[in-house]
Formats: C-alpha cells, sequence, structure tokens
C-alpha cells in the first residue's frame, strides 16, 4: 500500500473470517476519533470515514470463509504530500469475483467519476442488489484514487487520497 | 376535512424515523446511523411514506437529516429507489432534505440525490 515508505501511522485489523455486521460502524466510527485530532478539517475525517464503511461493508457482504483485514496508513509521498490509505484484503466469493473486477475496472476508467456515479445510482434504483453503489460512492464523493489487484483468490482494494494535518500533530 | 397521519414512528438501536404532519406537509426525521441494521427497516418506512404522502395527497416530503450522522449506501440506495418511484408516480410531491452543513457527507450524497430527480428533490441547510 505505501511501497517501501515507512507510514507514520498504521492500523491493521483482522478478522478470521468475515466480520460480524455490528462491527463495521464501531470501527468506522473508531477509525474518524482516531484521525479527527490531527486531519485539519472535519470533512477529511467524514471522507475517510465513508471510505472504510464502505469497503468493510463490502467484505461483510462478499466474502466467502477466509480471513480478510482491513489497513488504514498515513504516509508522506516523495513529494511531501499527505496521503491516507485505506486497503482491505479479502476472499470474494467465486461468483461476485467476475463482478467485483467489472466494476472496479469501469470505476476507475471512467473519464467522469461524477457522471459515472450518476448512471451507477439511477441502475441501481431497479437492481435488487450488487449494484457497486458503495465503491462508485467512494471513487465520486470522497475524491479518493481506487485501485485493486488479486493475489490468488484474495482480493485487495485500496482506496488513497490526500489530507491536511493540523499543524505540528504528527512528529 | 383535516386528516390524522397515520404513518407511526419506528426506533431501533441507533437509528429512528419519526414523522409529523403540518397541514399539506408531511416531515420525518431520521436520527442516529443508517446503517446495515438499518437498511431493511428504512426500506419499508420509505414505502410507507410514500404511501402516506399519496393517501394525504401532500404536496411534500421533508426529510430531516439534521440529526443523522452517517449512511451507507445501502441505506442510500432505499432513498434512490423512493425518489425514482416518486419521479414516476402519477401525482408526484416535492422532497426536501434537511441538512446539517458540519455534516459533510450529507452535502455530497444528498446532491448526488438531487441530481437523480431535480425537479422532485431539494437539498437545504
Amino acid at each position: 500500500m505505501s511501497g517501501t515508505t515507512k507510514p507514520l501511522v498504521s492500523l491493521e485489523v483482522s478478522f478470521g473470517a468475515a466480520p460480524p455486521q455490528g462491527m463495521v460502524t464501531p470501527l468506522c466510527q473508531s477509525l474518524l476519533e482516531l484521525c479527527r485530532p490531527v486531519f485539519q478539517d472535519e470533512d477529511a475525517a467524514a471522507r475517510l470515514r465513508l471510505t472504510a464503511h464502505e469497503l468493510l461493508e463490502n467484505i461483510v457482504k462478499y466474502s466467502a470463509e477466509a480471513s480478510c483485514d482491513l489497513r488504514f496508513q498515513l504516509t508522506r509521498t516523495d513529494a511531501g504530500a499527505l496521503e491516507a490509505h485505506v486497503q482491505t484484503c479479502n476472499v470474494p466469493h467465486p461468483q461476485n469475483r467476475r463482478d467485483a473486477e467489472a466494476r472496479l475496472q469501469a470505476l476507475t476508467a471512467a473519464a467522469d467519476p461524477l457522471e459515472h456515479y450518476d448512471s451507477i445510482i439511477a441502475d441501481s434504483a431497479r437492481q435488487p442488489a450488487g449494484s457497486g453503489l458503495g465503491l462508485a460512492r467512494i471513487h465520486a464523493e470522497t475524491e479518493y484514487r481506487l485501485s485493486h489487484r488479486f493475489e490468488g483468490d484474495a482480493l485487495f482494494i485500496v482506496a488513497s487520497g490526500e489530507v491536511c494535518l493540523k499543524k505540528g500533530a504528527l512528529p | 376535512m383535516s386528516q390524522s397521519l397515520e404513518l407511526l414512528a419506528v426506533e431501533t438501536p441507533g437509528f429512528s424515523c419519526a414523522p409529523t404532519l403540518d397541514s399539506d406537509k408531511l416531515s420525518v426525521t431520521f436520527v442516529g446511523t443508517g446503517d446495515v441494521a438499518a437498511i431493511e427497516i428504512l426500506g419499508t418506512y420509505l414505502k410507507q411514506v410514500h404511501a402516506e404522502a399519496e393517501r394525504l395527497g401532500v404536496t411534500e416530503v421533508t426529510c430531516d437529516f439534521r440529526k443523522l450522522s452517517f449512511m451507507n449506501s445501502s441505506c442510500f440506495k432505499a432513498f434512490v429507489v423512493w425518489i425514482d418511484t416518486v419521479k414516476n408516480a402519477a401525482r408526484t410531491y416535492r422532497i426536501r432534505f434537511l441538512t446539517d452543513p458540519e455534516m459533510h457527507w450529507q452535502r455530497r450524497s444528498l446532491e448526488a440525490l438531487r441530481r437523480l430527480a431535480t425537479s422532485v428533490v431539494s437539498v437545504e441547510s
């Protein structure tokens, strides 16, 4: 996620199987509270919370019985900017794998994230489930960049976005 | 003759919806966190809101989000379905969202809902 750069902050939560639904909100609320004192603005913390929540809920909904994890990192780029990263790793159900890949590819290839988001919203009105709305919401509403890769059966999704910290908040 | 409100409030741990009727305007106040535990309740409730709005013949339904701290994409989708229903109904009413500007997610998410049906949805803070 951060390559060889040493993260300023790193937090990882691992689960032996897909986490229970009831853990998603408290976990993401904790992440929000963790970042609130150091992020320069409340909006940055809210965008991070939304990103973590949507990614974690996808794990809950689409994981096969296998371990999965959520990782949060704060890193400094070579150019000196600060970036927040949220990564999830899980093994999706085989029937969801192709869907997930197609949706992620369509999202990252979309020339206009907002236009793509609007079309997914309109389509989702008549789709029972699995419309990819959560991922599209991250892409359009938080402006985090999404990337993904498969390692064997495991799907890694990384959302990264630039953040500003309060002066002197971290060494 | 004025009609009375037949829609009831619903409450679960962490999430609630409470309706009020003032003249020809129906309001629903949403409180808490719209997460996975609220999805089913919210989906059902918005269908009831629509049925009640049609029965009462209201011109506007206000959704007060000022005490709603977060909404996940599944709850967001429940609003998409409702707005799509209203947009395509024979007799429509306006949906007005009241927001808290300090809750930044509300502006972004509700603006997306407004774009879905600009003639039906308005967003105010």
